[in-house]
């Protein structure tokens, strides 16, 4: 039962336990590559968040503005940062819990590696433009399928040990890590099928409505079963272990876990409320989110009250203070998140800043905090040595709270203020602050608070780096053997096959001599029952292949209830006939708004809203997406909507604009794009791409992909000149980018005016 | 109730280990799950429940219900603003308004701070034009006389890429601005 080091673990073995070696050297690897991620991930997120109050920060060149490095932060932080600590805490607890080793340590090896190869690779395609724009699943398809193989391999690795292992009954905490490894898996796949026209480039196979809903399902339950379950996995394991105390209630593991699996799979279209989305789905959405409120709850109280009694350790074990308020912060958060999911608090939130108040509240607070608590908590088990200091340990808590409150109180400020500016009206009825940039300008003040916040957290994660440093440098000094650890394990009678396995050393007895038909029926009747007097879930708890199908049966029954509906029911997207494809060279300007990342801080969405109608224009149909592959909604208004854009500026403004926003939007934090000016359109692709979308169903005809690049060098021409004559200054640009954007620009929200009623 | 009943923390959750239950060292109670975390679960499913019907039987306003509520405030707001206004001596912008503005020194220098925020991005900060046209020659390509410009102003010339002006701008702030850009 107890580990020891290697060097005394050569003494007699006592009957019936034998001898196994646990594998900490991945973990540690895990950890390394957790806080090295973390460190960059969280640099870059200071870095954008100084690009919006100083937007000349953006002038680190053109594959460094706020658009590009955005998803990095945002993957960089989620899967590489929170992905390497969940595969650290699934290495190092799945092993104990079980009693056996990691089924391969080969696929250990591949998993780890594989895993930092993804990462390494999503740092060098994002920087250049290629993404998928899709929030959270931006990486191209190469990349998509790599994620996918590393994955299985994970799967397969923990799914193996699972079937080897010494502990018949998995541990609450195995449930929840089985439930994130096959969630993930199906909600990566389904979110990532797009058909490819180039090695980086791609569109995704669903358009408009019916790709926001299943970008949503995903991005809401990426939240949950990459950031939700495996920390709730973590926290079952570490913090019963760091304040040896027993779990609170079993009870209430298994009925949170149940539920929560069930329910938050529906969660997905409360991203989408008011939106082109069937109004059913947002509802479903927002009711399950709301009935999501206790399963989330029931893990924070396992995790509170499993401290009672041990609540004096939390003054001295650094550890449990990370894991208490990173537990207070995941209270805090899955209250927030229904009550923003309720239809009349979104319409205020939505697009705002008080999404991000509300998401780093849950990435610093809990996923940030349980992280570093473990990290605490393991380096002395994995370096076999103390801490090096509590005292900084202890620093990087305080420091890194007081800047995640800074970070929260400032957003929550930033976004309900801007809220409430966009929707005000005057006495006369005429919108209070008609001018968009008026309701940036007075957020801005917040935003330098944020700044300083996310940089504490920063400067106090470097306090994690140093302790972790100086930890290794004196386990070395110490001469620690940090070759596996090793563990004597009862040898498992209740294992059928067992008994071959380990040379017929252990009898099993119930399988000895052939018995009549009768008496077996008998005998298997009074076993079932004698496995029931601990409850059908303790039966389930043996039975990992079942546990898991149960599992994804559970998520699968609200993905199909909410997807399948919008495919087949022809009303989720009423026709609208003026509506058309993009032309070549609308095509063109719109893969370079989406290489540009305008979509982060731009939405197309102008929801069914007097204040969003006044400012915008009509709000958004359905049927006007049906050619959008993929839709470009948007989730956050940094900048204005560009739903209805087309035709509210003449070509010059936009040219003007783009070259130097603040020139005609006095104040505007908007990045400059000077280069769109100076590179080459390039066409060689536009067949390619207008044949891909053919197939995807988009009306093109043979003819216009045969002459794309002829079409979209006479509409480069044409409106060249149009430039040209409104600007002097403006002429001959007809084979740069920036004439295939502004095109696009032009074309956004303009085909509904054809419309004839 | 009667007086045996548990009264004390302790006794409400009795902290029972349940037995083979342990996993590397971590052992659980077989305590009740706390009956107000019961009772909300399932008060969030009778309000779901109550919730979807009362959206389906129209007791709770859809998209398109709040939409018209919406709007029915607005124009009320406009409507009872109007009333307000026809009540006192309303501005009546015409030519002979705007050509006193000419020598309305208050009303130059709104003129100027209006123009710098909002129209010299386009029209240059001194008037010489640019993405827009120039006001410090005697060109006017709509129309030279006052009410023309103001017309500009209020109603834009979307052809040309000026954005009308008139939910941007008070009726004051946009005759202002006519007079400023004459003195360019």
């Amino acid at each position: 039962m107890t580990e020891r080091q290697s060097t005394d673990a050569a003494g007699k073995i006592p009957d019936g336990m034998e001898r196994i070696q646990y594998d900490d050297h991945t973990t540690r690897l895990f950890v390394f590559a957790t806080v090295f991620w973390g460190i960059v991930g969280m640099a870059v997120g200071v870095v954008i968040a100084l690009q919006l109050v100083w937007p000349t920060a953006n002038e680190l060149g053109r594959y460094f503005t706020f658009g590009r490095l955005r998803p990095l932060h945002t993957n960089a932080v989620i899967f590489a940062f929170a992905g390497n600590a969940i595969f650290a805490a699934v290495h190092y607890s799945t092993q104990r819990l079980v009693k056996a080793r990691m089924y391969s340590d080969l696929l250990s090896k591949i998993h780890f590696w594989g895993w930092q190869a993804i990462i390494v690779a999503a740092a060098i395609t994002l920087p250049l433009g290629l993404t998928q724009t899709k929030e959270y699943a931006e990486l191209e398809w190469p990349i998509a399928i790599a994620i996918a193989v590393i994955w299985i391999v994970f799967a397969v690795n923990f799914f193996m040990t699972l079937k080897h292992r010494r502990e018949k009954h998995l541990y609450v905490a195995l449930w929840f890590y089985i439930a994130s490894i096959v969630t993930v898996a199906v909600l990566h796949v389904v979110n990532n099928l797009v058909i490819p026209v180039g090695w980086f480039e791609s569109y995704s196979i669903f358009s408009g409505v019916h790709d926001a809903m299943i970008q949503w399902w995903y991005g809401h339950n990426a939240v949950a079963f990459v950031l939700t379950t495996p920390f709730l996995g973590l926290m079952y394991y570490f913090l019963p272990k760091a304040a040896n105390r027993p779990i609170f209630s079993y009870k209430l593991s298994i009925a949170h876990f149940w539920s929560l699996v069930f329910i938050y799979i529906w969660a997905g279209p409360h991203h989408l409320h008011y939106t082109s989305l069937p109004e059913w789905a947002a509802t479903l959405g927002m009711v399950f989110s709301v009935m999501l409120w206790m399963p989330s709850w029931g893990g924070m109280i396992n995790g509170l009250f499993t401290l009672r009694g041990a609540w004096d350790k939390v003054r001295s074990q650094p550890e449990l203070k990370f894991f208490v308020a990173g537990i207070t912060f995941y209270g805090m958060a899955t209250f927030e998140g229904p009550m923003m999911s309720i239809k009349v608090v979104n319409s205020l939130s939505h697009f705002t800043d008080w999404t991000i108040a509300h998401v780093h509240s849950a990435a610093l607070g809990w996923n940030g905090f349980m992280t570093f608590g473990m990290i605490y908590w393991l380096l002395p088990k994995l370096w076999k040595t103390e801490l090096w200091s509590k005292a900084l340990a202890n620093a990087h808590f305080w420091l890194a709270t007081v800047g995640i409150l800074l970070y929260i109180v400032a957003m929550y400020s930033a976004g309900i203020t801007q809220g409430l500016m966009w929707r005000a009206f005057d006495d006369a009825g005429n919108l209070m602050y008609p001018d968009f940039m008026e309701t940036v300008t007075a957020i801005l003040p917040m935003y330098w608070v944020r700044l300083v916040g996310g940089s504490l957290y920063l400067v106090a994660t470097f306090f994690a780096v140093i302790n972790l440093y100086m930890t290794i440098r004196k386990a070395k000094q110490e001469e620690r053997d940090l070759s596996d650890p090793v563990a004597l394990v009862p040898i498992p009678t209740w294992r059928d096959d067992y008994a071959d396995e380990t040379d017929g050393s252990v009898e099993s007895d119930d399988t000895a001599e052939e018995e009549p038909a009768q008496q077996r029926y008998d005998d298997l009747l009074f076993a079932l029952q004698d496995k029931l007097k601990d409850g059908w879930h303790r039966l389930l708890e043996g039975w990992p292949l079942v546990f898991t199908t149960l599992t994804v049966i559970a998520i699968l029954i609200g993905s199909v209830v909410e997807i399948v509906p919008m495919f087949t029911m022809k009303s989720t997207v009423p026709e609208i006939e003026s509506v058309e494809p993009y032309t070549p060279l609308e095509l063109e300007g719109r893969d370079i708004y989406i290489e540009e990342g305008c979509h982060v801080c731009h939405s197309q969405m102008v929801r069914p809203m007097v204040s969003e109608i006044e400012r915008y224009g009509d709000y958004s149909k359905p049927g006007e997406d049906v050619y959008e592959h993929p839709f470009l909604w948007g989730s956050k208004r940094t900048g204005p909507d560009l739903a209805r854009v087309g035709g509210k500026y003449n070509h010059a403004w936009h040219a003007q604009h783009f070259l130097d926003p603040p020139s005609t939007a006095p104040g505007s934090i908007m990045p400059a794009y000077p280069w769109l000016f100076e590179d080459e359109l390039d066409l060689s692709r536009t067949a390619r791409k207008m044949s891909a979308l053919q197939t995807l169903g988009v009306p093109y005809t043979d003819e216009e992909i045969e002459y794309a690049e002829d079409l979209a060098l006479q509409q480069a021409a044409q409106v060249a000149s149009e430039l040209g004559e409104q600007a002097p200054q403006f002429a001959g640009l007809e084979t740069k980018n920036i004439i295939a954007l502004i095109a696009y620009m032009q074309r956004l929200g303009t085909d509904i005016e054809n419309e004839v009623e | 109730m009667s007086s045996n009943q548990p009264t004390d923390e302790s006794s409400r959750y009795p902290d029972v280990v349940i037995e083979g239950h342990e996993y590397d060292g971590i052992k659980e109670y077989d305590n009740p799950m706390p009956g107000w975390w019961l009772w909300i679960f399932y008060a969030t499913i009778a309000w779901s429940v109550f919730y979807i019907a009362a959206l389906g039987m129209g007791w709770i306003d859809d998209y398109d219900a709040q939409l018209e509520r919406g709007k029915d405030r607005i124009a009320e707001k406009q409507a009872a603003y109007a009333a307000a206004m026809a009540d006192e001596d309303a501005v009546e912008v015409d030519e002979e308004y705007l050509a006193d503005l000419l020598d309305d020194d208050d009303a130059l220098a709104t003129g100027e701070s209006v123009y710098r925020t909002r129209c010299a991005s386009c029209h240059g900060a001194q008037g010489g034009g640019g993405i827009g046209s120039a006001f410090d020659d005697d060109e006017w390509e709509h129309g030279a006389d006052l009410m023309s410009q103001y017309a500009v102003v209020r109603d834009g010339v979307l052809s040309a890429g000026m954005p009308a002006h008139d939910s941007m701008m008070s009726d004051d702030e946009m005759a202002a601005v006519v007079a400023f850009i004459n003195t360019l």
